[in-house]
């Protein structure tokens, strides 16, 4: 037995070719799920410790419409709340707090260090935020008692040079509302995790009020209410083991109170910045499912063809008395092997490769959402644990089938190789159809994860087909060419009986290159869906932020607009909350002769003065449609309104609702922004009025300069996917190497024999070449569909589903020129180094080994 | 006497096999005419297919010269370059291998033909065709490698052999990897072909009987 056990291993040394190449499919499988679940692990991690400093152990918050609360009714709750009112029961500390991002420097040229300015009332506060100093301890007491004092967490004044332990206060200046503010700094705190998130800036609220220009006003009321949420649990421990696989897993409940306020659960708060980042965390959390997905099948290859080829050892071993049971064992503790192999080196090959993502994720997720990501990985062995548990299990898993066929040889000492028989064959349609229909039946069920699950399924079911696919193609080549040269036959058939070794590459390359075209067909449908979107709109914009909480626009700017920007479209908008969806609310006016459907890209019904125009990604999340009543919180309560028509938006931000001025609702007092769109040209001269216009703190931009940023953002989330692409393209690629690599070997003695007889170096190594390219072009015809079948899929069931939004179809030819001359790059590329070797071979050499191997 | 087809004289040739240096041919002399058999005897090691290897230029003597006067010409293969030798051999060499060495993935006809092409032949396929009806396998032509028997597949490697006419014909021990019968039957025919064309060979056997017909016979030693 343990002889036997030798023999077996050995021979994975004997064929280290095929045994590496299922090695490191298994590890770039394992790397790519590793990487994945650390990089999204760790930016999502980031959010919720940025979410955390801020709520502190608050569970749910009070908010109001416009996301923000009068300060008046902060007693009247409080009242209530100590009275015992239901409303109110479990409610065991209520604080009020007024936040905003802002930045921060040492003089008044160089606030540039963004920190989270949070108000507090010390008194309330006390007990909800860990981290900040109470009203007894170090400087606490001081930011109720002398105005314009503020605390700040010790990493960020390291960072600003500041050394926390210094006595005596520092000047500080802090960039809000347009305007820079001299604040004093009497003390530091620690945040623990500090490296983790976004610096604090801690201060009594009413300096907050003022620095920020909302006298008057709060951001919200914490609360801490008694029984900790606990369910979810199940939730939560899928996020862990699928970090960005589960979008919006959490869902809190909102509970009415007076005048528009309400009771939100802060888990629910947490679960919409997770939702938003989860779209981007999606396409990497499906890419590493797909990688494994390759990796297995190369090692369910390799596998397969080192027990076909070793048919009649095994025969052998059986005729002298080896029992089937004992060969299954040993063809499993083979892939256990490699298994192990595969998943220690994945696992090096992950974090190395996590780093990098997390770097490219972290940039992305901070243009996107404006939130700080993390440069360190949490010590988590969840993941670890997953990919290595995953890999092995799959390795172990795809060599099922190939201790089965080990078990079943006949015993015999002159059995003869049997090619791949009829009932094999028949068992492998059966597999691939079955296959397909498990991945379409699940297409129209389970949300844009069915969507994944069909690409999977499709992706696994060709690539099983794949080697069939390029017999036949090679096959009907050869008939076609019946009276070629024999030079020409010769590689044909050549190409057809290696396809055991390389029929596995070729399935990888046709894995890698449909999901590179899918992938791209998808993204350039996304590009020029957004570029004609961007056209659609109406000219030039120009994007006003107030500074401070208005009512109404201020009267000069009411005035510049009206003159200057007649035949221009006035966008007064602020953010709010629907059915717990954060909405971006506008309130348009339209002056002069505007196009009736304000250049909006409509998908359905039409911009009309009786209703409301809603995003589609909100109609699809709320289930609206021309011709639903939508509630609409306006300054005085809640009003219903006709939806009358869904307009196309590819924001990655809140959904929006357009409400035209003839409906008769009043623009809600607030933070305002104004867009001012109209035709081109004037632009200058508007801006320049509206500047002088607009009371101070007012920033005036272009809106090109936002759309330029949001268009590079798109080019960035699309690099991580690239990155992604080309590493299951390696993969591909290296696969193909070994193969043609191990090929080369086998044929040595061969091409020893040929060389002998007269045949010039050039022949076999043009026999390599053209080998690669026969196999390229084959895989590139089967891949050309199959991308597009993936790009479908994609753009209709997963982009659909997942993120609300529809694409329009975009097949640019260069596409899929590009994926033909990558497929064919690639197959040079892996046969270039063998065909060298056989080319310079010594046929002496080569003749010595036909001797030996014959 | 005929004029020599090949002439060897004081080949020597010499192996490092890592510190020590195998001198396993040494002042190697002999020669043939056309038409002629030399046999090559000798233990196992003694270096018979080394001899063979510089007889194809497909290795290089460390001492002496190797003259082949083929079509008028004179040609050493040690002063050719790689693709003037492959050229020599590919033209005027045929070869048959102990074990056969068929392309497996041509068939026997196409393994035939494939000599006869390499040289220009329009009529490859017909000259493969006529050759191997002579050698019994009309019935088989079409099969490939894999399902004829070793004594078929040693007739199709002679056909190869032979198709393109060279003027002599390099055999490693033809019948060692066939039974006695089949071995003798095949050596036959291969004698009646060279004979009735007036083709020389250079044939290494272990076998004393297939030794001792030929023209000329060369007992190698061990000489270290
Ligand atoms: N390229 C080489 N490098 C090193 N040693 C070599 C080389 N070729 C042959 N030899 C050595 O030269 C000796 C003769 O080899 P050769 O193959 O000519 O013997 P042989 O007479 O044909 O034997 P056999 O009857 O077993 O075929 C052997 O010891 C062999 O190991
Ligand atoms: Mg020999």
């Amino acid at each position: 037995m343990k002889l036997l056990l030798r023999a077996h291993l050995r021979h994975l040394w004997q064929d280290r070719w095929q045994t590496l190449l299922a090695v490191f499919g298994v590890s770039v499988g394992v790397a790519v799920v590793l990487a994945v679940d650390l990089a999204n692990a760790a930016s999502r991690e980031a959010m919720q410790v940025a979410q955390r400093q801020l709520d502190g152990v608050a569970t749910h918050a009070i908010v109001g419409a416009g996301e923000r609360i009068d300060e008046r009714a902060y007693p009247r709750l409080r009242l209530r709340w100590r009275q015992g009112d239901a409303a109110f029961a479990d409610v065991r500390a209520m604080a009020p707090v007024v936040t905003a991002e802002t930045r921060i420097g040492l003089d008044p040229d160089s606030m540039t260090r963004p920190v989270q300015l949070l108000g507090i009332d010390p008194t309330a506060d006390a007990g909800m935020r860990a981290a900040v100093p109470g009203p007894g301890g170090d400087g606490g007491g001081r930011l109720m008692s002398e105005p314009g004092t503020a605390l700040l967490d010790a990493a960020t004044a390291r960072r600003l040079g500041i050394d926390p332990d210094a006595d005596g206060d520092v000047q500080l200046w802090l960039q809000a509302a347009g305007r820079a503010r001299p604040l004093r700094l009497v003390g530091t705190f620690s945040l623990g995790d500090a490296a983790l998130g976004q610096g604090l800036l801690v201060t009594d609220i009413a300096t907050a009020q003022e620095w920020l220009e909302r006298v008057g006003w709060l951001s919200r009321i914490d609360l801490i209410r008694g029984d900790p949420v606990s369910q979810h649990a199940f939730g939560r421990m899928l996020e862990r083991v699928f970090p960005g696989l589960v979008l919006r897993s959490q869902r809190g409940e909102t509970e009415e109170l007076e005048d528009g306020l309400r009771i939100q659960s802060l888990a629910e708060r947490a679960a919409d910045t997770r939702a938003l980042a989860a779209s981007f965390q999606l396409n990497l959390a499906a890419l590493g499912l797909l990688a494994l997905v390759v990796g297995l099948f190369l090692v369910h290859g390799t596998l397969g063809h080192a027990v076909l080829r070793r048919q009649r050892a095994f025969a052998r071993l059986r005729a002298i008395g080896v029992r089937a049971g004992e060969l299954r064992r040993m063809v499993l503790a083979e892939a256990a092997v490699i298994g192990v192999a595969g998943v220690l080196l994945g696992l090096l090959l992950g974090r190395w490769l996590a780093s990098g993502l997390l770097a490219l994720t972290a940039g992305t997720l901070e243009n996107l959402y404006g939130q700080v990501a993390v440069a360190a990985f949490a010590p988590d062995p969840v993941p670890v644990i997953k990919a290595a548990g995953v890999g092995l299990f799959a390795t172990v898993l795809a060599a099922l089938p190939a201790s089965a066929r080990a078990a079943r040889v006949t015993p015999g000492l002159f059995a003869t190789t049997e090619a791949a028989s009829a009932s094999s064959r028949l068992r492998l349609l059966l597999l691939t159809g079955l296959l397909l229909l498990a991945g379409l039946g699940l297409l129209p069920a389970a949300g844009y994860l069915g969507g994944l699950v069909a690409i999977a399924a499709l992706l696994m079911a060709t690539a099983l087909l794949t080697p069939v696919w390029i017999t036949a193609v090679l096959s009907g080549m050869t008939r076609l060419l019946g009276a070629a040269p024999l030079r020409l036959r010769l590689l044909l058939r050549e190409a057809v009986r290696g396809l055991a070794r390389s029929g596995v590459a070729g399935a990888a390359l046709v894995v890698a290159m449909a999901t590179a075209l899918g992938m791209g067909l998808m993204v350039d449908s996304f590009r020029s869906s957004v570029d004609r979107w961007l056209e659609a709109r109406l000219a030039a914009p120009l994007h006003v932020q107030l500074s401070g909480e208005w009512t109404q626009l201020p009267g000069d700017l009411e005035a510049a607009l009206t003159d200057t920007a007649a035949g221009h479209v006035v966008r007064v908008s602020w953010s709010d909350r629907i059915a717990g969806e954060p909405v971006r609310v506008s309130h348009i006016r339209r002056q002069g002769s505007v196009p009736a459907d304000l250049g909006l890209a409509l998908l359905a019904g039409r911009f009309a003065d009786d209703g409301l125009a809603v995003s589609e990604p909100l109609a699809r999340r709320l289930g609206l449609a021309p011709g639903s009543v939508l509630r609409l919180p306006v300054a005085d309560g809640v009003r219903e309104l006709t939806v009358t028509g869904v307009f196309r938006e590819y924001g990655a931000g809140p959904g929006l609702i357009l409400v035209p001025e003839a409906t008769g609702i009043p623009v809600l007092s607030g933070q305002l922004a104004v867009e001012v769109h109209g035709p081109r040209g004037d632009t200058e001269a508007v801006a320049a009025e509206l500047v002088r216009a607009a009371p101070e703190g007012t920033r005036v931009r272009r809106n090109d300069e936002l759309l330029d940023l949001a268009r590079g953002v798109f080019e960035r989330t699309f690099e991580v996917t690239g990155v992604l692409k080309s590493i299951a393209g390696a993969v591909a690629a290296f696969g193909l190497f070994a193969a043609l690599t191990a090929l080369g070997l086998e044929r040595r003695a061969q091409y020893g024999i040929l060389r002998t007889l007269g045949v010039d170096r050039a022949l076999p190594a043009w026999l390599n070449l053209g080998e690669a390219s026969l196999l390229a072009i084959s895989a590139v015809l089967l891949a050309l569909p199959l991308g597009v079948l993936v790009a479908i899929i994609l753009i209709e069931v997963v982009n659909v589903r997942a993120f609300g939004w529809s694409l329009d179809w975009s097949f640019p030819p260069w596409l899929f020129l590009q994926a033909l001359g990558i497929g064919l790059l690639a197959g040079w590329a892996a046969a270039v180094a063998p065909a060298l070797a056989v080319w310079r071979a010594d046929p002496a050499v080569l003749l010595a080994e036909a001797r030996i191997h014959a | 006497m005929p004029a020599p087809l090949l002439e060897v004289t004081g080949v020597a040739r010499a192996f490092l096999q890592g510190e020590r240096r195998i001198r396993v041919l040494e002042d190697i002399s002999c020669s043939l005419a056309a038409g002629q058999r030399l046999t090559i005897t000798g233990r196992s090691g003694s270096g018979k297919s080394t001899l063979l290897n510089l007889l194809a230029g497909l290795d290089r003597p460390d001492a002496g010269h190797i003259r082949w006067h083929i079509d008028d010409r004179d040609w050493d293969p040690a002063t050719l370059d790689e693709a003037a030798r492959t050229g020599f051999r590919r033209r005027h060499l045929g070869f048959v291998f102990q074990f056969f060495n068929l392309v497996p993935t041509l068939t026997a006809l196409e393994n035939v033909a494939l000599m006869a092409e390499l040289n220009g032949f329009d009529d490859a396929m017909e000259r493969a065709r006529s050759r191997l009806n002579r050698l019994g396998l009309a019935d088989r032509m079409d099969a490939f490698p894999g399902t004829l028997s070793g004594g078929e597949q040693q007739r199709v490697a002679i056909a190869r052999a032979l198709v393109h006419e060279p003027a002599v014909v390099l055999a490693d021990e033809p019948t060692g990897n066939l039974d006695r019968e089949s071995g003798d039957a095949v050596f036959a025919e291969l004698l009646a072909v060279l004979a009735a064309e007036r083709r020389a060979l250079v044939l290494v056997t272990h076998d004393p009987e297939l030794a001792a017909g030929g023209d000329h016979h060369l007992a190698l030693g061990t000489a270290r």
